[in-house]
Formats: C-alpha cells, structure tokens, sequence
C-alpha cells in the first residue's frame, strides 16, 4: 500500500471505493462506540494496558522538560514568593490558634449530637500516565486497575480535591473522567449558602453551574463541594471555587490543576447505600421555622429543654 | 519469479511497518505535548501535517487501513468517541489527494499555495469530526481550545515543512 512512487489517477480511482468503504466503516464504529458496549469498552481497556508503557516512556521526556521549565520560573519570582510566604504563615498562625478552639467546640457538639462518624475511605494511588486528553475529551490514565481493586464509577480525588471519577478499568491502567469534560456532572452545594446545583464541565478551564434556584445569591470566591446527592460520590470534597466572568455570568474554577496531576487517589470502599441502611437513633439539629419565637428552654418543636438534654 | 514476489511483500511489509510506526510516534508526541504549559489548552494535530506532507509533498500512498488503525488508537490514546479520528484522517488523506489533483493540473510544484490548501483541508476535515462529536454528545464543547488547536496547527505546519525540507537537503547531502 505504501509506496515511493507519486500517486497517479488510476491508483486514486481503485482506491476510490476502499477510501468509501473505510469511511463507512468508521461511522459504523462511530454509532457502536455511542452503544457503550460492554466489549469495547473491554477492548479499549486493553488497548489503554497495552499502550500504557509506550505512553509512559514518550511523555516522561516532555514531563522533565515541563519541570526544568517551571523550576526556571519559579527561581525567577522566589523573592516575591519568599515575602508572600512569610505573610501567609503569620496569618496561618493567628488562623490556627482560633481554629484549635473551634475544633474542641466540634468535636464536643458532634459528640453530643451522636453524628454518625464518617467512613474511614479505603484509598489507593496511582501515579498519571497521560496528560489531561484531547480537545473532545478529557481524561487521563493513571497505573492502578483492575488487580489493585479499582472499578468502574470510583471518585478520583487529589491533595486539592476532586478531579473525577473512573470510566474505564483495564487489569493495570484505569482511565478517569475529569470534572472538566462535557460529559461530567457534578451535584455539589455552595458552602457558603448551602444551595444545591450541578457542575457540568465545558472541555474547558471552567465549569458551568446548572440546576440551581433563582434565589441563590453567588458570592465570588465562594467554595464548591460535593454534595452527595445521587450516591455516586461522597460529600464534601473541595471541587472549586465560584468566579465571575467578564459577561456577569458565574463559572467555577475547580480547586485542582489538572494540568500538573502527578498522582491521584481512588476511594475504593465509598457505598452511600450502607449508610442509608444503619440503624440512626440520633437526630439532626432542627432549623427554626421562619417568623416563629424562640423561647428560652423549648425548641423549634415545642419540647422543653433542660440545658442540652431533652425532656421529654 | 516467485523470489520477486515474496521480496515484493516483504518489501511493502516493512514500509508499511516503518510508516505505521512513525505516525504512532506522531501520535505520541502530539498527545506529550500537552504536558507543556503552552499546549495547555490543547496540543497541535502534528499527524494531520505528517499526513498531508506525506500525501502531497513526499506523493506517499499510505494505506487506508493504516490510517484506521491510527484513528483507533488515536481515540483510544485521547478517549475519543471511536472512529472519529479514523474518519477525520481518511477525509484528511481523501482531500489532500483530490485538491492534489487539480493543483498538479494547474501549476507544478507551487509551493506557495501549501499553506492554504493545507488551511482549507485541514478546517473541512476538522469541521466534520467537530459536529460529529457535538452530534455524539449532544453538548456544544468550550471554543477557545477548539480555535487554539485550529491555530497552533495552522502556525505549526510552515515550521514542519522547513523542518523536513532541511533533513530531506541534509540526506541528499550525505547521498551525494
């Protein structure tokens, strides 16, 4: 098929009908692949094993070069960074000392409400082959699968928080959807307002926020977490944080650079069902009806309080 | 006759060989790339260029199934939707020939006209993977690394033609 010779007319005509038949072949593909069926997604599992190292040793070069140059730009600005430094530990050791407080004052109050302890999450990490993917899709591979547990919907979270959640599982790569692609959906809650929506990424450095109510007031810089709801991630983990664009419209700027992830964490064991299932004798705090007099010893529901104890 | 004919398929074997492995490195290094902050957005398509270059400039026939099978594993490489990278090569190749044609029957070797042919083919091939892809997942993608991707391959491509043409002189060099 390959040959030194130019191509002529007679070669292009005979090759007409094969180019046809070619191009029709991969718009079957094109509509199989859209079926998501079980045994692509085996053969592109396999095909992501088998090329994995091959990937690995072609962007270990390109990795080291990208380090060389961030180490260069960071020496160039290590004054202004020192300076900052020093500013931002004196303000984190007025933050800390506030904080340890706090924290006493938590734990007492979880303690005497009986909150059910969270799951310990059983984590494994593995270290990002691939850079974050293409311009229609974005994901990334990373070395753990299959024989080190991993499957197929387990959240891929970072030191900065979320980055996605696994697609596809080969015996040793796994490949995770990041919050950034088109296909990602994220509910999550505004820490500050506690609002409810959705984050739908935007293949692009943004993500869009949906589902959420017309008497939400955004605040720029307001902090994202997940919220849960659908059991397919745990809550809580940092997604981003809310900014405004030049049009007036919000986005939220996700906590992770996805462009520098070198490892990534999967919880393995995170089952929301087995929470729903365990038996709750406790009780959550009860929010105070609007327009209604708190008075001194009865609570929102009208028992008598003694303290902290109720009377019942 | 028969050692001819069994040399001849040996012969096509390994140029096929050594053509599928030197877009798989294309492949590679273009899916590297985006670990450079400047390719942040998104990395130049250098298989498309290589593809051109090949077909229009160096007149190699690289084999439709090749170029398939790189599409596959294009798409596996970068999650694509399966096949679209297949057809976006093939329409690549397809144009590149036809637009060969009726160049070559206008003026020989102008090679000031690459550079927009490879403009024109490049963006009508892309334009049909892009509503392809919003056609599959039903969701209009972000723009700006659509048009950086676009543009880095457009500013790219003159670089790669130099690039080859110096290691082409350079050959000839150690030949004569």
């Amino acid at each position: 098929m390959v040959s030194g010779k130019p191509s002529n007319n007679k070669s292009l005509k005979s090759g007409n009908n094969f180019n046809i038949v070619m191009i029709l072949l991969c718009l079957f593909l094109v509509f199989l692949g859209k079926f998501d069926l079980i045994a692509i997604r085996s053969i592109k599992a396999f095909l992501s094993d088998f090329l994995a190292p091959v990937i690995f040793v072609f962007n270990k070069p390109v990795n080291e070069i990208a380090d060389v140059l961030d180490r260069v730009k960071s020496v160039s600005s290590l004054r202004d960074e020192n300076i900052r430094m020093k500013s931002e530990i004196r303000r984190l050791k007025v933050w800390k000392s506030k904080k340890e407080n706090q924290v006493l004052e938590f734990l007492e109050l979880k303690e005497l409400l009986k909150v059910i302890p969270e799951n310990t999450y059983d984590i494994i990490t593995g270290r990002v082959i691939t850079a974050p993917g293409g311009i229609f899709a974005n994901t990334v591979l990373i070395n753990v699968g299959k024989k080190d547990g991993i499957s197929v919907g387990q959240t891929a979270v970072s030191s900065y928080g979320l980055v996605g959640y696994v697609v596809n599982v080969g015996l040793s790569t796994s490949r995770i959807l990041l919050v950034i692609d088109i296909n990602s959906m994220i509910p999550v809650y505004f820490t500050g307002s506690n609002w409810p929506a959705v984050v739908q990424g935007l293949n692009g450095e943004f993500l869009k926020i949906k589902f959420l109510s017309n008497e939400a007031n955004l605040i720029e810089g307001e902090h994202i977490q997940t919220s849960g709801h659908g059991g397919m991630l745990p809550s809580g983990i940092s997604v981003g944080i809310v900014v405004k664009s030049y049009s007036g419209s919000y986005y939220v700027k996700p906590s992770v650079n996805f462009q520098r992830l070198t490892y990534v964490s999967i919880i393995k064991n995170f089952n929301a069902k087995q929470d729903v299932n365990k038996t709750f004798n406790s009780y959550a705090p009860m929010q105070m009806p609007k327009g209604s007099i708190g008075l001194k010893g009865i609570n929102s529901s009208g028992t008598r309080v003694k303290g902290s104890v109720i009377v019942e | 006759m028969n050692t001819n004919y069994v040399f001849d398929i040996f012969s096509n074997f390994s140029k096929n060989l050594f053509f599928f492995i030197i877009l798989f490195i294309c492949i590679n290094i273009e899916s590297s790339l985006k670990a450079l902050t400047f390719f942040e957005q998104a990395s130049p398509s250098i298989l498309s260029i290589i593809l051109y270059i090949c077909v229009r400039k160096l007149s190699i026939n690289i084999s439709n199934l090749m170029l398939f099978t790189l599409g596959i594993l294009y798409d596996v490489l970068f999650a694509g939707n399966l096949g679209t990278s297949s057809l976006f090569f093939l329409l690549i190749k397809y144009m590149t020939q036809h637009i060969n044609l009726k160049h070559n029957n206008n003026n020989n070797n102008n090679n000031n006209k690459d550079w927009i042919y490879f403009t024109i083919i490049f963006i009508s091939s892309f334009f049909i993977k892009f509503i392809f892809n919003i056609f599959l997942n039903m969701k209009i993608p972000d723009f700006s690394p659509i048009l950086f991707h676009l543009g880095i391959t457009l500013i790219i491509f003159p670089f790669i033609v130099v690039g080859i043409k110096i290691i082409y002189f350079v050959t000839k060099l150690i030949k004569n």
